[in-house]
């Protein structure tokens, strides 16, 4: 019976706040780790009774960084439920704003959190985007340069960068005009050269870093899991609209349906401990928190679940990814999703490339909103957020008032596998957390694989709200031993 | 000469003002060259034991309101040990969005947590070891301690959040700060937008729409399309960014100065106006049944606000009894 | 608390004394120069400052207005008030709207009288009896 208490906290460098318990057995080794999501701000709740139509404004502020796919998603709710099918120019206008802004939150992620993970030559050598700006301020000039263009395109289009309020049911409530167009098609072309930089900037950084390349290759960061992900009718990858796909970690096939049909497939479990749920899917079955049952979604499982990156660029670059990692189609190791993300960002660039050219008098001409439809009083709209899978689900009065909000966000599907990701690593470590130096490359390990999948605790939590990470460390007895 | 330092601390949060100084890559720059960036978890390492163990904060600026007693506990504690303590965005400023569930029992949140359609199964038994958080009444900052500066918006824009560092810049090295001092214009939004009619006193608002029942004009008063649209009662700053979107305001600045409730001030000053020309024909009757149409009045009129309003003072000083909503 | 016009419901209630008509004590009279100058604002000032009911009197609609329409003004906004605050979870009932002419002063007391009932019945504004919280 120990007396001891070790707890970490703030787990740094992530969206929003959550904490990490772990237990120790007798003999002072680890034996389970928990990451715990702390506040609740209740949308599920005070949404009802909420206009339907405003519930694109209102449900993106569930998070504010992923906040223009909360606002795509229940928009496209919000299109179900009135019976209205969103004009072309309407959808296209949305594809745009939605595949700028992927690149946006991958690029944050990148600048604000992982930097210092990738570039750092010792562990904890960086301690975040200050030590990193001091170190490598043409890198970080760069990300901002690229930000900077982001925000502006999606500010033009919307008028403000986050909680953007442009999705009306069927449509949006403008359309662009020839100058936003041609500030588009500039910004896009400058984007492409700081796309280019972060790419090679990442591969250089793997090719000199051992570390970097033994996290790779390290077995207890390889989850075998399923990948959940949206793809398009041919199965290509898809940010915006299609029908959702799960495979298994060999890349078998284990279903395809459409988002109306979301509830016949994933389930949720209700922890007293976490302000956060468990999503796991309903045809495995919850079998805990181990490897072989649970999903995962995010960057590295739209690669892994859909068949071909339908564009030249970033289908080259994952070819070069596909080399890397062994040749298999389904990557298991999940350091790979910093690497899928920036090649999401090409395919996201070449998507708005083509928008921009192909469908450009759709953008400035076109109708921007269809008033027809019958109301079906219900709605279901989902989309591919930065961090995967969202899910928007609500029925309405006939009023069209708002009864029922069901959000499932892409942070909370993957909300089991960072459990199990941390739990793998906490029991193979050979680090001894009742020892300073062991506890902090311990702590270091869990939070490089925490980081890794880019979690949104605000949408995780949109139930609720959240507070910085921290580690609390018990004993078989339950004492709590440290907090960090 | 140590420079100051600064801190950035989070309550019930969305991520999106931190996302709003992100993108000020100039107030950013400013901050840096400044001030000591001591504590921010999403950007640095530094843990929450450094946090508490700071001799002295000069600023703190607080992100998201108060809804858990771990919230309320680091406001008081921050308000103790900075110099200047900020409410930075809608949510610490007035409530925010999150504040319509003040109303709502905590219990009721969970439970809507727990009975979505999706959620079939109930983990057993607590782990004792690390208990979630309580939840308490959710209260906007300035309610819980005093402010020095309040930056309103949801996130505040870039050109405020340029000007809040000036603010604070100025004001860091002077003794007291007068609070608290709002980041933000004195005049309505309508002061300067861009579709203001050209003869206020000839404004109508024929009727009540929502925003599906037809088309929404570019260029022509919201109000005059029978659009509600909070200009009339919210402070300008943003550029009317919603509203050049062709969307209207929905009031995340938060009220002119002088007045605490949205909701009674609109009902006042413009929900009487409506159909103004048509009184003595509709008589009380039509005029009712026009006005039923607004269906949704704390999420219209209170969307950012509501922890702000007299009448939720008025139902805490109440203390218990009557279900809302 | 009872906001009462002065061109009308306030001189009913001068007729009313002068009539040596009694009514409910608990009434608390304040004379305004019209319905319509009743802010929302004040009405909730009332309540928060201890008032357990308030009655906002004025001139028969459509046409007894001194100002031609402030009555209408004054209809809009406790019709509004009342909604809210059932929304807030307090009963609308504690709010109350009645046109009342000059003469009327007998309506004046039966008004006066009946809502001094009606808060009676739904109890002080705060009561421990109260139960649940926010």
């Amino acid at each position: 019976m120990q007396g001891k208490s070790l707890v970490v906290e703030p787990v740094t460098r992530i969206e929003g706040e959550a904490r990490i318990i772990i237990t120790l057995d007798d003999a002072g080794r680890v034996n389970n780790v928990y990451y715990q999501v702390l506040e609740l701000r209740g949308f599920e709740a005070f949404c009802r009774g909420r206009l339907a139509e405003e519930m694109p404004r209102i449900s993106q502020t569930i998070c504010g960084v992923c906040s223009v796919a909360h606002h795509m998603a229940s928009a496209k709710a919000v299109d179900r439920l009135f019976g209205r099918e969103p004009t072309e120019t309407a959808t296209k206008i949305r594809e745009l704003v939605h595949n700028i802004y992927m690149i946006d939150d991958h690029l944050l992620h990148l600048a604000v959190m992982a930097l210092a993970d990738l570039l750092a030559e010792r562990s904890s050598e960086l301690r975040g985007l200050v030590d990193v700006a001091r170190k490598y301020p043409e890198v970080v000039k760069r990300l901002i340069s690229a930000r900077y263009i982001t925000t502006s395109i999606i500010k033009k289009i919307c008028g403000r960068t986050v909680h953007v309020p442009i999705a009306i049911p069927g449509g949006v409530s403008r359309k662009l005009s020839k100058e936003d167009l041609e500030f588009i098609e500039k910004s896009l072309r400058e984007l492409r050269g700081h796309l280019q930089y972060t790419l090679e900037l990442f591969k250089s950084a793997l090719s000199k870093s051992q570390r970097l390349q033994e996290l790779s290759k390290r077995e207890d960061y390889e989850l075998k899991t399923y990948y959940l992900g949206l793809v398009s009718e041919d199965g290509s990858l898809n940010f915006y609209d299609g029908v959702l796909k799960i495979v298994d970690y060999r890349g078998s096939e284990v279903a395809t349906f459409k988002p109306e049909d979301y509830t016949k497939y994933i389930t949720e479990r209700y922890e007293e401990w976490s302000y956060s749920k468990f999503p796991y899917l309903t045809i495995v079955g919850w079998r805990g928190i181990e490897e072989e049952g649970i999903v995962r979604v995010g960057s590295l499982a739209r690669l892994n679940v859909s068949s071909r990156v339908p564009t030249e660029w970033a289908s080259e670059e994952y070819k070069e990814m596909i080399d890397f990692f062994g040749g298999g189609k389904v990557i298991n190791n999940t350091l790979a999703y910093h690497w899928a993300r920036l090649i999401e960002n090409i395919y996201a660039l070449e998507v708005a490339e083509m928008i921009t050219v192909e469908d450009r008098d759709l953008l400035i001409s076109g109708e921007v909103v269809n008033l027809e439809g019958t109301p079906m009083y219900e709605g279901v709209g989902v989309v591919e957020a930065a961090r995967g899978v969202l899910i928007h689900h609500y029925k309405t009065s006939l009023d069209f008032l708002v009864t029922e909000v069901n959000v499932i966000t892409p942070t909370a599907i993957n909300n089991a596998a960072i459990n199990a990701q941390l739990k793998k690593i906490a029991l193979r470590s050979h680090a001894s957390p009742l020892v300073d130096e062991g506890l902090s490359s311990l702590v270091s390990d869990l939070e490089i694989a925490i980081r890794a999948f880019d979690p949104c605790n605000s949408c995780a939590a949109h139930v609720a709200g959240s507070r910085l990470i921290r580690v609390f460390i018990y004993d078989s007895r339950g004492n709590l031993l440290k907090v960090v | 000469m140590t420079r100051p330092n600064i801190v950035i601390v989070h309550g019930a949060i969305c991520g999106g003002c931190d996302v709003a100084l992100a993108n000020s890559v100039e107030a950013i720059s400013k901050f840096l060259e400044n001030f000591e960036l001591a504590y921010w978890s999403v950007a640095v390492d530094s843990r929450l034991s450094d946090l508490k163990s700071l001799n002295r904060i000069d600023v703190a600026v607080f992100m998201g309101g108060v809804r858990t007693s771990e919230d309320e506990e680091m406001a008081k504690w921050l308000r103790e040990k900075s110099r200047i303590l900020v409410a930075f965005g809608s949510c610490s400023a007035y409530g925010g969005i999150p504040g319509l569930a003040a109303l709502i029992p905590p219990s009721e949140l969970v439970n809507s947590v727990k009975s979505t359609i999706t959620t079939s199964s109930q983990g057993e038994g607590v782990i004792e070891l690390s208990k979630l958080p309580e939840l308490g009444t959710y209260r906007a900052l300035p309610h819980v301690v005093d402010v020095n500066i309040v930056v309103p918006g949801c996130p505040p824009p870039i050109n405020v959040v340029n000007e809040f560092v000036d603010v604070l810049l100025k004001h860091i090295s002077s003794g007291k700060l007068e609070g608290p001092l709002v980041v933000a214009g004195t005049k309505a939004q309508c002061e300067n937008c861009p579709r203001k009619p050209r003869d206020l006193s000839k404004l109508q608002i024929p009727d009540i729409k929502r925003i599906y029942e037809s088309r929404i004009e570019e260029n022509k008063c919201f109000l005059e399309q029978g659009i509600l649209c909070l200009g009339p009662i919210t402070r300008e700053g943003c550029e009317h960014s919603c509203i050049n979107a062709n969307m209207p305001c929905t009031g995340c600045f938060g009220p002119l100065p002088g007045f605490e409730d949205v909701g009674l001030r609109y009902i006042a000053g413009i929900l009487a106006l409506v159909a103004i020309e048509r009184e003595k024909e509709l008589l009380e009757q039509g005029l009712a049944k026009i006005l039923d149409k607004l269906v949704d009045r704390l999420g219209v009129l209170y969307r950012y606000t509501l922890p702000w309003s007299r009448l939720y003072k008025l139902r805490l000083s109440l203390g218990s009894g009557g279900r809302a909503r | 608390m009872a906001f009462l016009c002065k061109w009308c419901s306030g001189a009913a209630a001068e007729l009313a004394g002068v009539s040596r008509l009694l009514y409910s004590p608990n009434v608390i009279p304040i004379i305004v120069p019209c319905s319509g100058r009743v802010d929302p604002d004040l009405v909730v000032e009332a309540f928060i400052n201890g008032a357990d009911g308030v009655i906002v009197a004025g001139c028969h609609t459509p046409s007894d207005c001194h100002y031609i329409a402030g009555n209408f003004k004054a209809f809009k906004r406790v019709y509004l008030l009342k909604k809210l605050l059932s929304d807030f979870g307090i009963e609308p009932e504690r709010l109350r709207l009645e046109w009342i002419s000059a003469v009327e002063s007998q309506k004046l007391k039966t008004v006066f009288d009946e809502f001094t009932s009606t808060i009676r019945i739904l109890g002080p504004l705060r009561a421990e009896t109260r139960g649940g919280s926010v």
